[in-house]
């Protein structure tokens, strides 16, 4: 016996984009005006309604200090969303099929014992949409139609469920628009003062198809269970790999001709889903010597089947296949979506310089290890060690530097020991005079300072991790950054270079 | 005979548009000024600076020269070699290297003069940490070839004639400035650097010169390839 759970998500162009920002409206654009046409909640709170012009909104808004993100209406993005949010929702059900432009079913038969009554399941998925920001309406029934209805016009509050066989009441109250029918055949049934779905049963059937056409007695019989509706379940797309077996074993010129080839299938698949690799995993299966795999990392996600190969072949040119290999097998688990390359003719140049910039990265990162390729980053902190922070390039987007805090400080040198080194240093008048550093003793001719460190109050007691810096220069004109801990010992801590 | 010279024309043509591949051309650019009077920096070449201690390279004078680099173009700034990335607030223009008299001074620039960007260098920097000369060389050719890299910095200990050779290609390919720094003990060693800096400590006292003592060291053009690179001095 069937039994679906329908999703309603009237919001969800609004929702999907509402996240980050508090006041998003989504215009439309008509006889050379912009009108709302969805708007967030907190919108909504200040008196925002769909149809309204935006400068009306707008004002509105600005009264209470909120300035709106402004964004189309992206009915193309919105379907899009909408099929990644049923390939999340796969985690309720293996069975989701799209409701669109707004809604979600997911088949719930033969889940209870895994993920409890019908009850349960509609509170987890309604629970786990508002987590993510997404206000939805659900009902559980057993046929496609009746389930949809209850999700968007049964009474607002927790999920309704009907009984199986109970569709025909539970429909009953219904406005006709419930069951799914085109807005002309609402508009005849309402002029005849058919408001519900009651009023519709209570007509004689054999003559609805006459009078209305074929579809309403089909939606009223598929919403009541009498008519089958077939369930279009939404297939996540199969993952990017691609296979050879072999009849022999093969030597490593085959693996990497079958290789080429491989490259070559997914790019083009790639090409298809317009995405890019961001992952690239080779497993070549030998006879008589452990599976050789390959791991590749990228800077960006790529698609070019020459920029990949370039990156691949390296990887394998001395890999050791025993007596060859019998299974040649590459995989692309990590993807993401890439635009198609930009023509020549519109800002080309900076793509390409990008692309190459990328090609640059991703080859650096393959032969040395992606450690090993690195940005630098400033850090709010005003000790020196700590000021800035190293990190492994994966994503190339430059950190916005805090610039201000970064210069707002004394004079730093352009050397920093990576831990200060011990020294001994004679004072004079409560400044360094001459310094002994790995067995040369130098006379200091200028010192600049003291310049106080404190270390945060949370590692350590106030005053105890103060450190006095002095900017010395030596007879032999070194320039060097000397501290002097709170217990008065003296380190080599950098030097202007 | 007239035949057969057209045809070596397309022939040739077709040749150089095949090698050259599409949208890598390199992007145009003069030279690099350096800020110091009558010294300019071919891009597309490699410049040695050898400096001031087995320990460290000029760090002040190749992020002066870096940030110079990218003033005019876009682009990256590549770091390559373990010791030659300085402490990253180096990278922020907040000093000036002057020159007068073959004497580099650094001086803190006052707030008022500073870029409206002090921190585009460290934003654009990218650092390379690679020890071994071989592999080092690699990831410098590598670099300089690519059209978005606006400079490379680099550490050149160990690398002999024909690595400066290959390194000098490298960057007419790429029209990027290459800037290699040497350890003292490497002055001797030959190299196919367009031009070949030595940069020293100013003995104190010399510096003071009645205003503030500042860092200072001092520079000098041990050669210059006059053909490969207009690079003046005086």
């Amino acid at each position: 016996m069937p039994r679906y759970l329908a999703l309603s998500l009237p919001t969800f162009a609004v929702d999907r984009l509402a996240r980050e920002e508090p006041f998003v409206l989504l215009v439309r654009e008509s006889h050379g005006s912009q009108w709302v046409s969805a708007a967030s909640p907190a919108a909504l709170g200040l008196g925002v309604r769909a149809e309204m012009s935006l400068a009306h909104a707008r004002a509105l808004l600005g009264n209470e200090g909120g300035e709106p993100a402004v964004l189309p209406q992206d009915p193309e993005g919105d379907r899009r969303a909408l099929r990644r949010l049923g390939a999340w929702a796969l985690r309720f059900s293996p069975r989701v099929a799209l409701a669109a432009p707004d809604g979600l079913l997911l088949d719930l038969a033969g889940n209870e014992r895994l993920l409890g009554d019908e009850p349960r399941q509609a509170e987890a998925v309604l629970h786990a949409l508002k987590e993510h920001g997404l206000h939805a309406r659900a009902a559980v029934a057993g046929t496609i139609g009746c389930a949809w209805a209850l999700a968007r016009f049964g009474p607002p509050g927790t999920a309704r469920r009907v009984l199986p066989a109970a569709e025909r009441q539970a429909l009953a109250p219904l406005p006709i628009e419930c069951l799914r029918l085109e807005e002309d055949t609402v508009d005849a049934l309402r002029e005849l003062g058919i408001e519900t779905v009651a009023h519709l049963d209570e007509l004689e059937r054999d003559s609805l198809p006459a009078r209305f056409g074929p579809d309403l007695l089909l939606r009223l019989d598929q919403a009541q269970g009498r008519a089958f509706e077939p369930f279009v379940p939404l297939r996540p797309p199969p993952p990017i790999e691609a296979a050879r077996e072999l009849e022999a074993p093969v030597g490593l010129e085959a693996v990497l001709h079958l290789l080429r080839e491989l490259l070559r299938e997914l790019t083009g698949v790639l090409d298809e889903r317009v995405e890019g690799a961001s992952r690239i995993e080779v497993e070549l299966t030998c006879s008589e010597a452990p599976p050789v795999r390959e791991a590749l990392l990228l800077s960006r996600p790529s698609r070019d089947f020459g920029h990949l190969w370039s990156l691949l072949a390296p990887r394998l040119e001395h890999a050791p296949l025993g007596f060859g290999a019998e299974r040649v097998a590459l995989a692309m688990p990590v993807t993401a979506p890439l635009p198609p390359r930009q023509g020549a003719s519109w800002d080309g140049r900076t793509a390409r310089l990008d692309r190459s910039l990328g090609e640059l990265l991703d080859t650096l990162a393959g032969r040395l290890g992606h450690e090993h390729v690195r940005t630098v980053e400033a850090v709010e902190s005003h000790l020196p060690e700590r000021a800035f922070r190293t990190r492994a390039l994966l994503d190339d987007a430059p950190a916005e530097t805090p610039a201000e805090s970064v210069t707002a400080e004394g004079e730093r040198p352009s050397r920093l020991f990576p831990s200060p080194e011990p020294i001994a240093v004679e004072e004079r008048e409560g400044r360094p005079s001459e310094l002994r550093w790995r067995g040369t003793t130098r006379r200091i001719v200028h010192s600049f300072g003291p310049e106080r460190l404190e270390a945060p109050w949370w590692s350590g007691p106030a005053g105890r991790s103060a450190r006095d810096y002095f900017r010395v220069e030596d007879e032999g004109g070194c320039w060097l950054w000397l501290t002097r801990t709170a217990d008065g010992r003296w380190f080599l801590h950098g030097e202007w270079a | 005979m007239q035949a057969s010279l057209e045809l070596r024309r397309t022939l040739s043509r077709r040749v150089s548009q095949i090698l050259s591949r599409p949208g890598v051309e390199p992007p145009p650019g003069g030279p690099v000024p350096t800020g110091w009077e009558g010294i300019e920096l071919a891009r597309g070449g490699v410049h040695e600076w050898i400096g001031v201690s087995a320990a460290s390279p000029p760090y002040a004078l190749l992020a002066h020269l870096a940030w110079q680099a990218l003033a005019e173009r876009e682009g990256r700034v590549l770091w390559i070699g373990r010791g030659i990335f300085p402490y990253p607030r180096t990278l922020v223009r907040d000093f000036e290297l002057r020159l007068r008299a073959g004497e580099l001074t650094l001086a803190r620039l006052p707030r008022a003069l500073r870029p409206a960007d002090p921190a585009r260098l460290l934003e654009r920097s990218l650092h390379v940490d690679v020890e071994r000369p071989a592999v080092r060389l690699w990831a410098l050719d590598a670099a300089l070839r690519c059209p978005a890299v606006t400079a490379v910095v680099g550490d050149a200990s160990g690398l002999d004639m024909a690595a400066t050779r290959r390194l000098q290609l490298a960057a007419e390919a790429g029209r990027g400035l290459a800037l290699l720094a040497r350890p003292p003990r490497e002055e001797r060693q030959l190299s196919a650097a367009a031009t070949r800096w030595r940069v020293r400590r100013a003995p104190a006292g010399r510096s003071a010169g009645g205003n503030e003592p500042h860092p200072s060291w001092e520079l000098s053009l041990l050669r210059k390839k006059s053909v490969l690179c207009p690079a003046t001095s005086h």
